[in-house]
């Protein structure tokens, strides 16, 4: 059998020049979005990493690309693997900092002020609605209350065209699917505020309690927010929760959801800020930024919540404490511009500031 | 030097083996002692909250997948071992062990990949065939009406794992069907016996222990395979017969998709489902080894 040598040697060549011209192109962050209007970073070099909620996870990929482009040799790398996660690796020190969208237990602080050797700050970084998506061939203009949803998502109300939601939805043709619900199968802080929603406006309804995962009676689970849409973008008549930008970025209709003054409010950045102004109040004055949502105080879209980044007070290493607060500035700064294209709503000015302080008054 | 090596290399295996369980006993603990419900009827998951949980549900589903699974799988893979070994021509049979060898290598998260991405969609024509003309069998039946719709269940699980334990259980009966004796094959043929019935007398039959034993190791795969479950199933903690529902959770994939944000407790009752996981497949190890074992001194006094 005769082989072609040079074939091989021609093959070889073209494959190693290739693998030339790919290292050369290194990382381009040219497809990252820029914000408009940049205040200035102060930068240093070094790597961070990062892990937690998957509510913030679009915005806070999308301020490391920004980030990395105006500061190079700084790279914030954030993984979506659920608030419960991210607390523990934090925890546990195997992050430097964790995204949550509730603030932390008194367990999970203690250990947190042991990793940090010191105490760790929680403070805001952006605001969110949590969506009700959902895929039902035929309806586009979905209305929910939040006792609808309780039964939906507890297994009691079964088919789409059942009489609560035909309550909700006069004149709307609902077909007789049954309902697939999707709910969070790891420790999520979209549930925990999603649950805490429900306990606090579904008048009694709600049995499942509030926590990060729940005793879910029906339904079936998928881990992570992409995971949920993903199922139910494979499902017709499916629903689930999510932070916004998940709909956005499935082209996924989301439902308005009713508030404790009755109206239907649909999602968008306004709904969400007026909620985070009348509905979130600061739980300390001093060090710490965490604050409690009041579900029936909210205006607008009453499924609105802000997302917290858990830091230390102070890190050993004068590199990883320079970066995340480059990092956490720009965030603060001109990284709240992006939120709403990303379907996400920028923190009120007062809350931006008390982030800050916390920040600051830190190291 | 021979012997001490030998003696090293088995001694090693009992020690690691007793280090295992030494771990999974003394890290379960404090679990155990913290849970306030009964682990062993409790169906609930939630041991950093409340702490009350228990592997009711896990251990339900493990073994109903793996049963599913299994019987999906050893039908086929030992028709695949029979057909190689004694009706395909050479090349075929060689492609064909070829072919099933590399289908163990495939990675698990591949399959789970695999399963959710393709499987799971394409399963909606036949569970509703299921639900519909076999809904009379209660492992097919549909109460909630959602077998006509893509779901997570223990059914699209199962099929998962039955892919994933053929090429177990197809090599070692391709090994234990090549041993039989070719000249009591024969001999039927001569006396008479159709190719099904030689088959049957002088083929299968006396490697029943040795196919039984292919079937055990795949019980064995299929009871601790995580990745790929997890991905697949449902991760729900109730107690149902009905395969085609969605939902379901077996140990290892509730392990795989709850470690990240398990605090010290939840951790410790993790490696708890997982010592009675361990357990399980220790059951099954030395039950599939005593029949074997029995059918085997019953072959050799019947000759």
């Amino acid at each position: 059998m005769r082989k072609p040598r040079g074939m091989w040697a021609v093959g070889a060549a073209g494959a190693s020049a290739t693998a030339l011209l790919l290292t050369g192109c290194g990382s381009d962050n040219g497809a990252a979005k820029t914000a408009a209007g940049t205040t200035p970073v102060s930068c240093t070099s070094g790597t961070v990493t990062a892990a937690g909620s998957t509510f913030q996870q679009n915005i806070e990929q999308q301020w490391a690309a920004d980030f990395a482009t105006s500061c190079s040799g700084s790279k914030v790398t954030y993984t979506g693997t659920g608030s419960g996660a991210g607390i523990q690796q934090f925890g546990a020190g195997t992050i430097a900092f964790a995204g949550s969208d509730v603030p932390m237990t008194t367990d999970e602080q203690a250990a947190a002020n042991r990793r940090c050797g010191g105490s760790a700050v929680t403070l805001p970084v952006t605001a969110g609605g949590i969506a009700v998506i959902y895929h039902v061939r035929g309806v586009s203009d979905l209305r929910l209350s939040a006792k609808t949803l309780a039964g939906i998502f507890q297994g009691t109300i079964k088919h789409w065209n059942d009489a609560p939601l035909a309550a909700d939805n006069p004149g709307v043709h609902l077909p007789s699917l049954p309902i697939v619900t999707y709910h969070r199968a790891d420790g999520s802080g979209t549930t925990s505020v999603f649950s805490a929603f429900e306990t606090a406006l579904s008048g009694g309804a709600w049995h499942l309690g509030t926590g990060k995962t729940l005793n879910w009676p029906a339904g079936q689970g998928a881990n992570g927010s992409d995971g949920v849409v993903r199922g139910v973008t494979s499902t017709n008549g499916s629903i689930t929760y999510a932070e916004a930008s998940y709909a956005m970025a499935h082209n996924l209709p989301t439902a308005a959801i009713q508030n404790s003054s009755g109206a239907f409010v649909k999602l968008t950045t306004d709904a969400v800020q007026q909620a985070i102004a009348s509905g979130f109040t600061l739980a300390s004055a001093s060090g710490d930024a965490a604050g409690a949502l009041d579900f029936t105080k909210m205006q607008a879209y009453p499924l609105s919540t802000v997302s917290y980044a858990i830091v230390c007070h102070h890190y050993s290493d004068p590199t990883t404490d320079a970066v995340i607060r480059a990092y956490l500035g720009y965030a603060l700064g001109s990284g709240q511009s992006s939120a709403a294209a990303l379907g996400y709503a920028p923190l009120p000015a007062t809350l931006v500031a008390d982030a800050r302080r916390a920040l600051s008054s830190s190291g | 030097m021979l012997r001490g090596v030998t003696t090293a290399g088995g001694v090693l295996v009992l020690a690691l083996l007793c280090a295992i369980a030494a771990f999974l006993v003394f890290q379960a603990l404090p679990a155990l002692a913290h849970d306030r419900g009964s682990f062993v009827t409790e169906r609930r998951w939630d041991p950093d909250g409340s702490h009350v949980f228990g592997v009711a549900a896990l251990a339900f589903g493990t073994l109903l997948s793996s049963a599913v699974a299994l019987s999906v799988a050893t039908p086929v893979a030992i028709g695949a071992a029979l057909f190689t070994t004694q009706l395909a021509s050479t090349r075929v049979a060689t492609v064909l062990a070829w072919a099933v060898d590399l289908l163990a290598a495939v990675p698990s998260v591949v399959y789970g990949l695999w399963g959710y991405y393709f499987l799971l969609p394409h399963l909606v024509g036949v569970q509703t065939w299921l639900s519909g003309d076999l809904g009379w069998i209660p492992l097919f039946a549909d109460p909630h009406g959602t077998a006509g719709t893509f779901s997570k269940s223990v059914f699209g699980a199962s099929l998962v794992l039955a892919v994933m334990v053929i090429p177990i259980v197809s090599a070692v009966s391709r090994e234990v069907l090549a041993q039989a004796d070719r000249g009591a094959y024969e001999a039927c043929l001569a006396l008479g016996a159709t190719r099904t019935e030689a088959v049957w007398h002088a083929v299968i039959r006396p490697g029943a222990p040795g196919l039984l034993s292919a079937a055990m190791l795949g019980l064995g795969r299929a009871l601790g395979e995580t990745i790929a479950v997890a991905i697949v199933i449902g991760s729900t903690f109730g107690i149902d017969w009905h395969i085609l529902t969605p939902g379901g959770n077996t140990i290892a994939a509730n392990i795989a998709n709850r470690f990240g944000d398990a605090g010290a407790t939840g951790r410790s009752a993790l490696i708890a489902s997982g010592l009675v996981l361990f357990g399980m497949t220790l059951v099954v190890n030395f039950v599939a080894r005593t029949v074997i074992a029995r059918s085997g001194i019953r072959e050799r006094s019947a000759t």
